[in-house]
């Protein structure tokens, strides 16, 4: 079970991590889910044998444990836009400042999404699933999945704007 | 996928440190979940200046980790049974929070009106009920009652019959003029 959960670890960790650390928008608190979610691998590893996805079953249960996360909190959407608000490096550091400059406004921009918008964008995007997996993913139906997607695509095309058009100029 | 959204998914998104592997994994094959306090974070004064902290400027969820972790290590010296009893009634709890509708201030809305309402109808039948006393009104009597029904069993035979003729009950005996003598109508020729 040992090189089991090591091989889970190295092979879904950074995935898992990163749509963590979007939905939550704080470092913390997607390390202890993170934590929560392999210490739940490994009480019951019969979980996962049963998938037909593992990343896919593995995002699941990693939102559902970040959804439970924030009720045990007692929180509301205003709580999790207010955790959104927080500065958190999302993305990798980038030598360039320009580039940097576009990290940091991308990273606001998700955090200007509302949660659920913010989960399906991350999972599009950077995970490249569809929207069959993503709805699988998150429980949700695949036309939600859908208008989440377009909602969330149209409001970061809109806050992007200016440095997408210097970006696709090449001037940055 | 256009331009732009390619555009946003080629920057990569900081992978989890290093360092956390192994920290995790020992968690794990441990039982600890995430809210397992660490050496570092024994006061919350300590957060602050922990790199994975939480903003020291974020005062409510400070006061939320600190009982968490209160909570934490209360938890893990109860017995196994208990546990087992409390870990399933979060999953329950959670499961009624996301059956009930989570905005706890619309059910306390939705209840002040069911009292409300509860209250302004007491309100009005105690109302009526003073009017009434204060008019003199008293309950009829049954005798009163009696001859009101019976007032309303001829009106009803009327109504049906639509013949002036009353109903049976109340028709007196009917008396033969041949019979007892009495002499008949006379019709007075001119």
């Amino acid at each position: 079970m040992a090189d089991e959960l090591e091989r889970i670890y190295d092979a879904h960790a950074a995935a898992l991590f990163a749509f963590l650390l979007n939905f939550t928008r704080n470092e913390d608190t997607a390390r202890d889910l993170l934590q929560e979610v392999f210490t739940k691998i490994a009480q019951r590893p019969e979980l996962l044998s049963d998938a037909r996805d593992e990343r896919g079953f593995l995002l699941r249960m990693t939102h559902r444990l970040a959804i439970d996360f924030f009720r045990r909190k007692h929180s509301r959407e205003r709580r999790h836009e207010a955790l959104a608000a927080e500065k958190s490096s999302l993305f990798a550091d980038a030598g360039d400042p320009d580039e940097a400059e576009f990290r940091r406004q991308l990273t606001d921009a998700l955090g200007e999404l509302p949660a659920d918008q913010r989960a399906v964008v991350h999972l599009k995007l950077w995970e490249g699933l569809t929207f069959d997996q993503i709805a699988t993913a998150l429980d949700i139906p695949l036309n939600t999945a859908a208008s989440r997607y377009r909602y969330g695509i149209d409001k970061l095309r809109d806050r992007l704007r200016p440095i997408y058009e210097e970006i696709k100029h090449g001037r940055l | 996928m256009d331009d732009f959204e390619q555009q946003l998914s080629r920057r990569p998104i900081a992978p989890p440190p290093t360092g956390w592997r192994d920290e995790i994994l020992a968690a794990a094959r441990q039982g600890r979940t995430g809210f397992q306090p660490v050496t570092e974070r024994t006061e919350i004064g300590s957060l602050v200046g922990d790199r994975t902290a939480i903003s020291a400027t974020n005062e409510e969820l400070i006061e939320a980790g600190g009982s968490v972790l209160a909570r934490q290590r209360d938890f893990d010296n109860l017995p196994a049974s208990a546990k087992d009893r409390l870990e399933a009634c979060p999953t329950l709890l959670a499961a009624l929070r996301g059956w009930l509708w989570p905005h706890p201030g619309a059910w306390a809305a939705l209840a002040a009106v069911w009292v409300f309402i509860f209250f302004m109808n007491h309100q009005i039948q105690v109302d009526v009920q003073h009017d009434i006393e204060l008019a003199g009104v008293r309950a009829p009597a049954a005798d009163v009652l009696n001859a009101f029904e019976e007032r309303r069993v001829a009106v009803e035979h009327y109504l049906a019959t639509d013949k002036f003729e009353p109903p049976i009950l109340d028709r007196p005996p009917v008396s033969n003029p041949r019979r007892t003598g009495s002499p008949p109508l006379m019709l007075l020729s001119t």
